[in-house]
């Protein structure tokens, strides 16, 4: 067993001896409070940019996930804006903003102390859906506990519900019957919850969120960070306000980060329906879903992406490739270049004169050729008026694959940053 | 000649077979342990009520008096081999079974995919008479196995289990393998009483899933259904966790549920399962095909199935298993492989009496001596019945290998 190094590492190593996988938290979750990050996260590499934009005001984040950039940014006092259309994970920057976790403290201490029920003389619940009412109704009551104690402890008496399910979400995959997808960060509904000593883990949980937060506040030099639920694709935001933008689109691997939070958006969508006054944006078209029946046809209008749909339709392949490729891989690998043009045409309403953004991007390969998501932005923003380069480019393999055990070409992934300038 | 299994003082059942060891099986746990002949002798007079004095302190966690330490306390980790796999040079070498499983009933609720006793199962065999399970019981117990495993079809369908269990209790270890799915509390206090080990199946942690192996028979009577497998398995594991009844979980792992395994026992360390068992799905003659479906991979053009291919789904689960086990489950919680490519490594009788291993020729239920079928020899036990798979599959001997 390695030693920790880093405070960091340290922090980590404590997080999981304290919140281990039989605490039946969610994986994405255990590894937010323990590193901070999680499934195509901020990493090291990427925080050196932030540090060219030093100087530029706000950072804008269009795509901005678990809120990474918040985390780096505020580590140097820049403020960020940043927009996430996935609830669960916009939820997560919520808690996790400086400004909400310095109120924290104390509200978790009253937490740790206030008896809920237990479902009387039963140890498990199984279900083939994600909430069964056990589970749901356990929940609800946990929610509106917190909700009680952030209104009074907190002084969060507006958006209360908001910030109690921001609290409760990285808990409720506990409650919840769901089963870790194959090989994949998703997830599959249906599975055994167990019930008998949830408490036990839901103090676990508070205790090390506490300590999460707690860094959060003294890491973090600067306190006006933005977060905010909505599609970049048609969100408002404010005209030419933005000198400096550092974000990452989601990439075209197949991975849906609606389905890595399947059971937290169902748990939203369930509140929602059941009168709760949360809501959010649908995030059943986020960019990279793999439900392509959900989209609606579009072609992207950028040479590199219609020089790689050519190329990949005239491949010699099988029947059943053929196939898949008509169903499923040529309708979602089109959306996707069409939704990132939508998304950073819109984006692009935000910047300022003197507009300077990173776009860090992995460009993996489709039936063995590369799909140029890079060489995409760059044309993006070319269209769009902008000066366009990549200014970095690095190979990697196994960032971000699906199959960890894959091979030559299909291994083989190439981190660029893509320079935008206006 | 034949070594004496004995219930010793401390309620641990123990057979000594002369240089070989000796062989304990606790019921508290439903665990059976190889001690190595160097330790064999005082081991048994520390389980009689003697001194620990000469007992390895690795021995005595395992094995304790029932349990020496409290449940939470014990680890149980890789092969059941005391003081350690190394003090055996080789595999123990078996002269008598170490267990019988008993299939004592035809009938069952439920239809499994994978069920391997399809042909000594339903209309296929005659049901017995009370008196017959009591002559079954004293056939059994003439070959002295550490424990007898009462099974089926599910046990509980029988109405003859109760006469089975006092014909066997104090005489030898008992543990009844069953679905749970009509199982009520006052089965569970009988067992209690007895010192009877409960074995229940849980293939997945999701209803579809296991529902779909395990599935509700199609000719039980309407009013006799009472939900999906899993549910009920579940109620189940309540009522024996609730009367603190040694309970053991056995899991067919599948190319269905072979992905869900490592989270399966994560959620069973939590509810307080203490052993886990998982088996490789075994080839059944009569359901070949639903076998292949379940393993997966291909058959060649001759409908012979690729080995090559067999234990694709296996490999890799397994090794996440015992790595998980290492990592997570074992302050708990035991976990026992079974992936034995020896099918002759059983002894079943037939609720008609008749003891049958499994042919290593893909034929079937073959009987142990087809001139005395209920009271076969030792020398056709031993020919007949794979001695080292035997004891690879009851010592847990493929952990980790």
């Amino acid at each position: 067993m390695t030693t920790p190094h880093t405070p960091e590492d340290r922090f980590g190593a404590a997080v999981a001896s304290r919140l281990p996988r039989t605490t039946l938290l969610r994986e994405s979750y255990r590894s937010l409070l323990a590193t901070g990050r999680t499934y195509a996260a901020f990493t090291k590499q990427e925080r050196a940019y932030v540090e060219r934009l030093v100087d530029r005001g706000v950072i804008l984040d269009p795509m901005s996930g678990y809120g990474g950039l918040m985390m780096e940014s505020a580590k140097i006092g820049i403020d960020s804006y940043n927009l996430e259309m996935n609830p669960p994970q916009h939820l997560w920057q919520v808690l996790t903003n400086r400004r909400i976790a310095e109120r924290m403290p104390g509200a978790i201490g009253k937490l740790m102390s206030i008896r809920k029920r237990n479902v009387a003389g039963k140890r498990t619940v199984c279900s083939d859906t994600f909430f069964p009412d056990e589970c749901y109704d356990l929940l609800c009551d946990l929610l509106s506990a917190i909700e009680d104690v952030l209104s009074s402890e907190a002084g969060l008496k507006r958006e209360a519900k908001k910030f109690a399910a921001a609290l409760l979400l990285p808990f409720s995959g506990r409650l919840c019957c769901c089963t870790p997808g194959d090989n994949s960060a998703h997830v599959k509904e249906g599975g055994i919850c167990v019930l008998k000593d949830w408490r036990t883990d839901f103090h676990a949980y508070l205790e090390v969120l506490l300590q999460f937060l707690h860094r959060v506040s003294t890491e973090s030099q600067s306190s006006r960070h933005e977060n905010y639920n909505g599609d970049a694709r048609i969100f408002e935001f404010p005209k030419k306000r933005f000198r400096s933008m550092l974000t990452s689109p989601p990439y075209p691997n197949h991975r849906d980060f609606e389905a890595i939070f399947r059971p937290e958006n169902e748990l939203l969508r369930k509140l929602s329906q059941d009168g709760n006054t949360i809501s959010f944006v649908d995030p059943s078209a986020v960019i990279g879903t793999n439900i392509v029946s959900r989209l609606s046809p579009s072609t992207p209008t950028v040479p590199s992406a219609i020089k790689f749909m050519d190329k990949i339709s005239t491949l010699k392949r099988t029947k059943q490739a053929t196939y898949d490729d008509a169903v499923y891989y040529f309708p979602y690998l089109r959306e996707y270049f069409a939704a990132l043009e939508s998304a950073y045409s819109n984006v692009s309403k935000a910047a300022a004169s003197d507009f300077l953004g990173y776009i860090v991007v992995v460009n993996n390969t489709h039936r063995g050729v590369v799909v140029p998501v890079a060489e995409a932005i760059v044309d993006i923003w070319k269209k769009l008026g902008f000066s366009s380069r990549i200014e970095h480019a690095e190979e990697s393999f196994h960032l971000g694959t699906k199959n960890p055990r894959a091979k030559g070409i299909r291994a083989r992934h190439t981190e660029y940053v893509v320079e935008v300038r206006r | 000649m034949i070594n004496e299994t004995v219930l010793t003082n401390s309620g641990v059942y123990a057979r000594i077979e002369p240089r070989v060891g000796l062989f304990c099986f606790s019921p508290t746990t439903c665990l059976l342990f190889a001690v190595a002949e160097s330790e064999s002798r005082s081991t048994l007079q520390w389980l009689q009520g003697g001194h620990a004095t000469q007992v390895s302190e690795v021995t005595q966690a395992r094995l304790g008096k029932g349990w020496s330490k409290s449940k939470t306390q014990v680890q149980i980790e890789g092969r059941q081999l005391l003081p350690s796999a190394e003090s055996w040079g080789n595999l123990p070498i078996l002269r008598q079974p170490l267990a019988i499983n008993w299939l004592i009933t035809g009938r069952c609720p439920l239809a499994c995919r994978y069920c391997y006793a399809e042909d000594l199962m339903r209309s296929r065999v005659q049901e017995p008479e009370r008196v017959d399970v009591q002559r079954i019981a004293d056939a059994i117990l003439r070959y002295s196995p550490l424990y007898v495993v009462l099974t089926g079809g599910d046990p509980l369908f029988s109405p003859f289990l109760q006469t089975a269990i006092e014909s066997l209790s104090g005489r030898t270890g008992i543990i009844v393998d069953t679905s749970a799915y009509t199982l009520t509390k006052r089965h569970v206090e009988s067992f209690r009483d007895h010192g009877v080990g409960v074995r229940i199946s849980v293939d997945s942690a999701r209803p579809k899933v296991n529902d779909s192996q395990r599935i509700v028979y199609s000719e039980l009577p309407l009013g006799a259904r009472r939900g999906g497998a899993l549910e009920r398995a579940l109620r189940g594991i309540d009522l024996c966790l609730d009367a603190d009844v040694s309970l053991t979980i056995q899991t067919v792992a599948t190319k269905k549920n072979a992905n869900d395994l490592v989270d399966l026992g994560d959620r069973l360390f939590r509810m307080g399962v203490k052993s886990w068992r998982v088996f490789k799905v075994a080839p059944s003659q009569l359901r070949m095909s639903e076998y292949l479906l379940l393993v997966g991979g291909k058959t060649d053009k001759g409908g012979t199935y690729s080995s090559r291919k067999k234990d694709g789904p296996y490999k890799f689960v397994f090794k996440n298993l015992v790595e998980s086990h290492r990592l997570h489950w074992k302050s708990s919680m035991a976990l026992q492989l079974t992936m034995s490519e020896s099918p002759n490594s059983v002894v079943l009788v037939s609720a008609d009496g008749r003891f049958f291993t499994e042919s290593n020729m893909g034929q079937g239920k073959v009987l142990i001596d087809p001139r005395s079928p209920r009271r076969p020899s030792m020398s056709s036990l031993a020919t007949m019945v794979d001695m080292s798979g035997h004891a690879s599959r009851y010592l847990n001997l493929e952990y980790g290998s």
